[in-house]
């Protein structure tokens, strides 16, 4: 039995240098994006099939009576429950023992379902190769006993790998002395979809930083919504049944049918 | 113009899929119900059915980043050999059953059209006729309701309602009845001393009840999901005129009132609201496929 890995992101940690979207970039061999200012640090804009994670600058909607610059480092949060590799019609997408959720290149066909049932908009297409790709949390590294690309370049240890047991003893002690200091902190990813291998310290609202407060599996409710279907489907057969069978012989009498009405 | 993950293929497909299908439910109820008697509505809808849903999958594949690749869909592989291991099926992927019912659907309508021809000439044909659409129905059924339910099962606010089921279901038997009615008058327009196009009343008056339904649907589905956003812009900014003028009034209302009473009075006008049903059932699956990918 492999341990669980999981990755510590204390958001309070953060200073938004962004060394970690560029240490992504260099050790999994992407490409950067041409991009335009639009206001904001937050480069490049979205994440994409080449941008596995991104600094989110946040200015929350109360900025003017409290003013703060938020910063949260975005990326797959490699569910336990996770919805992408539910839906995934190929199987491409596995979660391995280890808790990391990945999308094998060579057995994905691109058909983007994982695109549109993740919580988080994390899966993104890639035209160039067909497939879909996001973060594997540096699945290279870790079985070689490395750390993610990202832990070893943040310089302010915002972000922090280890066992999950481990990260999460360190989130809850840092969650007291936030806590202390005013901030009521939300320990985002020890229970959601089943708990996440991607921890996120909050010291704010979860949908200040873009995240739902419940994220809800799509598929949760499955079973139901076929039965809902299946149901008033029979019913429509049915009728359309009994129509059929009450009527005369239309074949003979079409001249009079077309004029007098079938009922 | 901004890219959507799922574009017009898919938008085809969530119509064609559950147009065929229900052509396919409609033409063997008839035989149920009739036999000899809607001998045309049989034969129309079992030499028509196939012929979409074949269209939505080869678009589906189109539409993959690998289309070549279309068989991972069905044959499972090893993570770490990469060779086959069995066949791929997952019964909470929407994406997979779907698979699975449309490759179904296909060859089984495609025998059942076979068989249909064949139960002119041979009696023991009709029969078997009759087992293949009893066992093809719950197939038939399945696939209707798979359209919704793969666009419902998904983190969108706009597809994510319980009732996007049973709209696009109320809508593909709508559009199939439309299609065999289509069909007939199209016959009978060029053949006009026959009696081909007999049943085509009788299909648009029970199509008009149908309309209902499907209104009442849309009704019900708009409200359920009016809070959001997509929804607003759906019935509002972004499909507005379509939504209201083509989707509701020229593709339900229109033929609604030509043929709630007794048909429409001419194969030339039965051919002109089938058509606007037709499309009508497309566009409403476009307006909600592309407005639920709407940035807000």
């Amino acid at each position: 039995m492999i341990a669980e890995v999981s990755m510590l992101i204390d958001v309070s940690k953060c200073m938004g240098c962004r060394g970690c979207q560029v240490a992504c970039k260099q050790w999994n061999q992407h490409a950067g994006e041409k991009t335009s200012f639009t206001g904001t640090y937050q480069n490049p804009p979205r994440l994409s099939a080449n941008t596995w994670t991104l600094i989110q600058f946040i200015e929350p909607e109360d900025y003017n009576e409290n003013p703060r610059w938020l910063f949260r480092k975005q990326q797959c949060h490699h569910c336990v429950d996770a919805p992408c590799e539910q839906v995934c019609p190929t199987g491409a997408i596995k979660k391995l023992e280890n808790g990391i959720v990945y999308i094998n290149q060579n057995i994905c066909t691109g058909c983007k379902y994982c695109v549109e049932v993740c919580p988080f908009d994390i899966p993104q297409f890639d035209r160039d190769s067909g497939t879909v790709r996001k973060c594997w949390m540096c699945l290279d590294r870790v079985k070689n006993g490395l750390k993610p690309a990202c832990v070893t370049a943040c310089p302010t240890g915002a972000v922090s790998f280890g066992s999950r047991i481990g990260m999460l003893a360190v989130a809850r002690e840092r969650k007291n002395i936030l806590e202390k200091q005013g901030f009521s902190t939300r320990i985002y990813g020890e229970n959601e979809l089943g708990g996440q291998h991607v921890i996120c310290l909050l010291p704010e609202k979860a949908s200040i930083y873009g995240l739902p407060e419940t994220p809800r599996k799509p598929t949760e409710k499955i079973f139901w919504r076929w039965l809902l279907g299946v149901i008033p489907g029979l019913a429509i057969l049915a009728g359309i049944f009994a129509y059929l069978s009450k009527q005369k012989s239309a074949a003979d009498t079409v001249a009079s049918n077309a004029k007098s009405g079938g009922e | 113009m901004q890219h959507y993950n799922w574009g017009i293929p898919v938008a085809l497909d969530l119509f064609a899929a559950g147009l065929g299908a229900a052509i396919f439910m409609v033409a063997v109820v008839a035989d149920l119900a009739g036999g000899r008697k809607y001998r045309r509505i049989n034969t129309a809808g079992a030499l028509i059915a196939p012929w979409p849903v074949l269209l939505g999958v080869l678009l589906l594949v189109a539409d993959l980043g690998k289309p070549w690749r279309f068989w991972e869909m069905l044959l499972k592989r090893s993570h770490e050999t990469l060779g086959i291991e069995s066949l791929m099926f997952k019964i909470g992927s929407t994406m997979s059953s779907g698979t699975w019912l449309l490759t179904i659907f296909v060859l089984g309508s495609l025998l059942y059209l076979v068989i249909a021809l064949l139960a002119y000439p041979f009696k023991w044909a009709a029969t078997l006729k009759k087992v293949l659409g009893v066992i093809g129905l719950p197939f038939a059924l399945l696939v209707t309701i798979y359209t919704g339910i793969l666009i419902s099962a998904t983190d969108n606010v706009l597809w994510n309602n319980w009732l996007l089921p049973l709209v696009f279901v109320s809508s593909a038997f709508v559009t199939g009845i439309a299609a065999i009615a289509f069909t007939l008058a199209v016959l009978q327009v060029l053949k006009p001393k026959s009696k081909i196009g007999s049943d085509v009343p009788r299909l648009e008056i029970m199509n008009s009840r149908l309309i209902v339904i499907q209104l009442l649907m849309v009704i019900i589905f708009i409200l359920i999901g009016i809070g959001s956003p997509q929804m607003r812009a759906m019935i509002g900014t972004a499909f507005g005129l379509l939504w209201w003028i083509g989707i509701i009034g020229l593709g339900l209302v229109l033929p609604f009132i030509i043929s709630f009473r007794s048909g429409a009075k001419s194969p030339q006008i039965s051919l002109f609201i089938s058509t606007l049903i037709l499309l009508g059932g497309f566009f409403l699956r476009y307006a909600i496929l592309i407005s639920g990918q709407i940035h807000i």
